[in-house]
């Protein structure tokens, strides 16, 4: 039945299937200890690949350093917020291309004082108070506890960097880290699922089914 | 000589079934923590097996 399930699969699982499958003729691991295995293979994979291309892209254009910080702020509010993500890889190549490479270009624009950056803050951090953590179909986040640590986290991470924001005097690094932690909000907002005609709360018909 | 051949290649399996052996165990481990985080921050994840993540709701 694993087997099954990890040889129906598209080039980046086929990659690490076949990754799993080498490290796992010496390791002999079985069941979940397999299936944390390729997870895990694959979580590198994708996003070695990935962020290679943004970041080659981002150094092309002179943006390599913002891009790095925004991709690090915009993963450490996405790590307990999660959000949506693209169906496919090349749609998510281009949406994380224009994402960071973008974002990186059109911060050395943007002017924010401390007022605004408090406001705009404050309703980013309610929203991720309201709607964090956002699961996905792939990922249902299942388990009321967590849910709850999830959001605590991802508001405490709100509030960190509303902080950080306003303190640093650098005008580029406070609209690079206001516009990574857009990204991020909008990406968990019910109305961008609704746009994108995904599932949110996925996890409620599995908890049901499970209770 | 082939006594000097022999101890470098069995150094060298060993070292190399040992890297593997850290290779998957830090696999299992990332492959672990993803079931409580969202690791996938480009914008594509794969399906997540339904038997991890039921694990957190027995958590």
């Amino acid at each position: 039945m694993i087997f099954k399930q990890i040889f129906e699969a598209n080039l980046t699982e086929k990659f690490a299937n076949m990754v799993t499958v080498k490290l796992n003729r010496h390791l002999k691991k079985e069941g979940l200890e397999l299936m944390k295995m390729k997870l895990g293979v694959e979580i590198v994979f994708i996003n070695v690949t990935k962020f290679l291309i943004v970041f080659t892209v981002a150094a092309l254009f002179g943006l390599l350093k913002e891009a790095l910080f925004m991709s690090l702020i915009f993963g450490s509010v996405r790590k307990s917020a999660f959000g949506l993500h693209a169906k496919n890889s090349i749609v998510c190549t281009l949406v994380t291309l224009l994402m960071f490479v973008g974002g990186s270009y059109i911060s050395h624009s943007i002017k924010l004082n401390n007022y605004l950056i408090f406001g705009i803050f404050a309703v980013l951090n309610f929203l991720l108070f309201k709607y964090a953590p956002a699961d996905t179909e792939n990922h249902p986040i299942l388990g009321r506890k967590l849910r709850k640590k999830l959001r605590k986290e991802a508001v405490a991470v709100g509030i960190l960097l509303m902080c950080l924001t306003m303190i640093v005097p650098n005008q580029l690094i406070k609209s690079l880290i206001t516009l990574s932690v857009c990204y991020e909000v909008i990406s968990i907002l019910p109305i961008s699922y609704k746009i994108l005609n995904r599932g949110y709360k996925n996890y409620e018909k599995l908890e049901r089914a499970n209770s | 000589m082939k006594n000097l051949r022999e101890q470098i290649v069995s150094m060298s399996e060993k070292f190399g079934s040992r890297l593997i052996g850290e290779i998957g165990n830090a696999s299992i481990k990332i492959g672990d923590q993803s079931r409580g985080a969202c690791f996938f921050l480009a914008a594509y994840e794969p399906k997540i097996p339904l038997e991890l993540l039921k694990e957190n709701i027995e958590d």
